[in-house]
């Protein structure tokens, strides 16, 4: 079995809402794999569909080997859950609920238990009413980190959590890939996917616009070159891949097509390379440039 | 700033949420009193009926303990007597209305997006006092005038009004109160529900004993019977009636001074740092959410079993004393047949009340998939079905419990009064055994509900109260049967007194059978929203 989650042509629509329209998704065994995409693109739809909580309208989708509509109860004792909002009853404690929650699973590890409230610095007796939000997203993180399941889900976990929490979040997903758990983060914040994920899916409109390594996608987009030059540079607009080429002087900025770059490099190496910096695209740059339409959309 | 600007803003805001649910309630109570009339008009038409049926409800405990006394024999006074219950459910709404406004939005954060605007701290409290309090102003006007309309007179009619107006407008400043001092508005309902269910327990208790009079007096609902409209008309009662209500609005804006947002005025204490071994599967967090609610209906329907157990001794006491009325009684199948009609319609009355404890079970899933508590667990290894059935168990075995509890109460204070005790055990469990089919019914439509519209969820109430209305208004407001009918309650048989007729309570149980299993099934087909 290589993928511990794969759909096909997965719909799903809320009255006039298309929130899936045919997505493909597939999740390797054993990898961390990045969700992308931004509000309201689906990205919690295909989790609650994966869940058995809503019910696609059509398409097929598997997770751990099983249909997750019919074989919902038997899988989720494999797996842990993480919703973006958590909310706790009001009148249990933080420790009762990640005792219930793992209970519930395949059952919990208590020495991770005390490892996870202690790193996440978390008072387990306060009750659910009376926590903050980056405290609820706590509980809700320490109950899924310290099941003992196969696969976690992961929706915006980590939302409401300051940057030292983030850090260790970051850390307990290293330790999970490295156990060789299968995770599925779902995540707006670039910078989280790029230092966790082995591969990334980005979604849009419901449908996934791209999938793969983060190398693999970077291979498809464009390089930023700065360069100072001995003498003035020529040649280089005649370059098929170089775009935004601004020269100024003997100093040359552009963006060229990853597969280009050597082209570009022997053509500036004619007339002198003083300094040089290169840029590979941030997964922030790959994700804009999905998302442009919509952000032109929305500005006109 | 002071502490009560925004509160016009606050007002209109609360009038848009409000722009259905609002002037529903303001003109149904408007209506029931002035539509009591043509009822009670043609059934005694006479001033000489009407004495009649003054003398015999006079004689009937029952009645005095639930409904109080008629002050006077007239259309008027007969149509105080017979809305007199519904005074406290207009109580139930306001109260209700205030705690939804007030404590339900900040528990849910709304207050505190609100407070971040230019709004003072009182504001939100003050506006949702004066909307309530108007819309119960406006209520007593409309009853007021539709009861002119009917030829009555002006001045008793606005003593009606004020009868009315004045229990709404009371339990509006006891929620208030109740609002401040919990955390949770779940908490803040139960208080007030107490003061209510107090205030009626202490109307009944004087009312039923004369030397225990001063009980109307500490009562809110003894307060409004006391402005006696078509008999004496007090008006000084109001007063009473006014001085407390500033006192507990005081309170209220003295208390929410002194208390943080989102905070209550009774601490919030530490949990357990681990879950006990019972907190490890669906029914364990199910008996953790509903134990309050079933301890606590658990213990009212002990304590007003026991009460209305030991009214049985007023019954008879009544009859000694009284020649006549023991002739009567005799004509009618002797001393026996009262106490047990008595019996029987207390039975009656708690079987409805425990209706809302079911429902409130019944509609608990609902809530947990409203918080996306029932995401989080239905994504581990809890199936729909045994998750429902948690909740459900507490539905339909809960108000059976509570139900022998209270009958078993009512037995023990019965049994010491009365003068042959020995059937009494048999007699009360009997009469509240058949109240269960019905009470299933009610809870089975919730089931269907929840899975096949759960939207419209809360309709079981308005079922419940239709089952209330239809069961203490319907005959006086000359409904047809049919529509009678429509009351599963209206179709079990009235023990002690009379019978066991099973077929009724077989085909009762088969329609909540059905409607359960047809609910249960459509709850797991469909999606979980949150």
């Amino acid at each position: 079995m290589e993928n511990a989650i794969n759909t096909e042509s997965l719909t799903k629509t809320f009255g006039q809402t298309r929130a899936l329209d045919g997505l493909d998704l597939s999740v390797r065994t054993g990898e961390v794999h990045g969700f992308l995409g931004p509000n309201g693109a689906g990205k919690s739809t295909t989790i609650r569909v994966l869940l058995g909580l809503l019910r696609a309208d059509s398409g097929t989708a598997s997770l751990l080997g099983g249909d997750p509509w019919k074989d919902a109860t038997k899988l989720h004792r494999r797996l842990a859950y993480v919703p973006g909002d958590v909310n706790l009853w009001p009148s249990l404690s933080g420790g009762e609920v990640i005792d219930l929650m793992g209970r519930l699973r395949g059952g919990l590890d208590p020495k991770r238990r005390a490892d996870l409230l202690e790193r996440f610095d978390l008072d387990p007796r306060k009750k659910g009413r009376t926590y903050s939000k980056g405290n609820r997203q706590k509980v809700a993180l320490i109950a899924a980190l310290a099941s003992d399941v196969e696969l976690l889900l992961l929706d915006e976990p980590t939302s409401g959590l300051d940057p030292l929490m983030e850090q260790v979040f970051r850390e307990c997903i290293a330790e999970e890939h490295h156990d060789g758990r299968t995770v599925l983060l779902s995540s707006h914040i670039l910078s989280e996917v790029e230092a966790l994920c082995d591969r990334v899916s980005i979604i849009r409109g419901g449908r996934v616009v791209e999938s793969g390594t983060l190398a693999e996608m970077r291979h498809l987009t464009r390089t930023t070159i700065r360069a100072e030059l001995s003498g003035p540079p020529n040649g280089l607009s005649a370059i098929e891949g170089v775009h935004d080429l601004a020269i100024e002087g003997n100093t040359v900025k552009c963006e060229v097509d990853s597969h280009r770059v050597n082209e570009v490099l022997t053509q500036l190496t004619k007339s002198g390379v003083e300094s040089l910096v290169s840029q590979p695209p941030t997964l922030e740059e790959l994700f804009m440039r999905h998302y442009s339409d919509d952000i032109s959309k929305a500005a006109s | 700033m002071n502490t009560l600007t925004g509160t016009g803003k606050l007002i209109r805001f609360m009038l848009r949420r409000d722009r259905v649910l609002l002037p529903v309630w303001v003109l149904v109570f408007a209506y029931v009193p002035a539509g009591l009339v043509p009822g009670i008009k043609e059934l005694y038409p006479t001033q000489a009926a009407r004495e009649q049926i003054a003398h015999s409800i006079g004689a009937t405990p029952a009645f005095t303990a639930l409904m109080g006394p008629v002050y006077d024999p007239s259309l008027g006074g007969l149509v105080a007597w017979r809305g007199s219950l519904v005074t406290l459910i207009l109580g139930i709404i306001t109260g209700l209305t205030v705690i939804r406004h007030t404590r339900t939005d900040e528990e849910a954060g709304r207050r505190e997006l609100i407070g971040s605007a230019v709004v003072g701290r009182h504001a939100n409290l003050a506006s949702t006092l004066i909307v309530t309090i108007a819309a119960t102003a406006v209520g007593t006007g409309l009853l007021t005038a539709g009861l002119i309309s009917q030829n009555l007179d002006g001045a008793d009619s606005l003593a009606l009004g004020l009868q009315y107006g004045a229990t709404g407008v009371v339990f509006a400043c006891v929620a208030a109160v109740c609002a401040q001092l919990t955390r949770g508005a779940g908490s803040a309902r139960a208080i007030m529900f107490v003061v209510l269910g107090a205030s009626f327990l202490l109307r009944m208790g004087g009312n039923l004993n004369k030397d225990m009079k001063w009980m109307l007096w500490i009562s809110p609902a003894g307060w409004a019977q006391e402005l006696r409209p078509f008999a004496d008309n007090k008006w000084w009662v109001l007063w009473i009636v006014a001085a407390v209500c500033v006192v507990l609005v005081a309170l209220a804006f003295v208390l929410q001074s002194h208390r943080d947002i989102e905070a209550g005025v009774l601490p919030t204490r530490l949990g357990r740092p681990q879950a006990s071994p019972m907190l490890s599967n669906s029914f364990g967090l199910a008996w953790r959410l509903q134990r309050g609610a079933f301890i606590g209906w658990a213990i009212a329907f002990i304590l007003i079993g026991y009460m209305l157990g030991s009214m049985g001794k007023g019954v008879q006491d009544m009859l000694r004393d009284n020649k006549m009325m023991t002739q009567i009684v005799a004509q009618m199948g002797g001393s026996h047949q009262l106490t047990s009609a008595f019996i029987a319609s207390m039975i009656g009355l708690m079987g409805l009340a425990v209706t809302g404890y079911s429902l409130q079970a019944a509609v608990k899933p609902r809530a947990e998939e409203n918080a996306t508590h029932a995401e989080n667990l239905l994504a581990t290894g809890v199936s729909r079905l045994s998750w429902q059935l948690s909740h459900l168990v507490f539905a339909f075995i809960g108000p059976a419990v509570v139900l022998a509890l209270g009958g078993l109460a009512m037995v023990a204070s019965y049994a010491a009064v009365i003068d042959d005790p020995s059937g009494a055990f048999g007699d009360v469990m009997r009469g509240a055994a058949v109240q269960l089919p019905a009470v299933w019914v009610l809870t089975a439509l919730a089931v269907l509900l929840y899975g096949v519209l759960p939207r419209v969820l809360s309709l079981v109430w308005v079922a419940l109260v239709l089952c209330l209305v239809f069961g203490q208004l319907g005959s006086a407001f000359q409904l047809p049967q049919w529509a009678l009918d429509i009351s599963p309650f209206t179709h079990l048989p009235k023990v002690p007194g009379h019978d066991i007729t099973a077929q009724p309570l077989l085909w009762l149980g088969a329609i909540a059978i059905v409607a359960t299993v047809v609910g249960l099934g459509a709850f797991r087909r469909r999606d979980i929203t949150a």
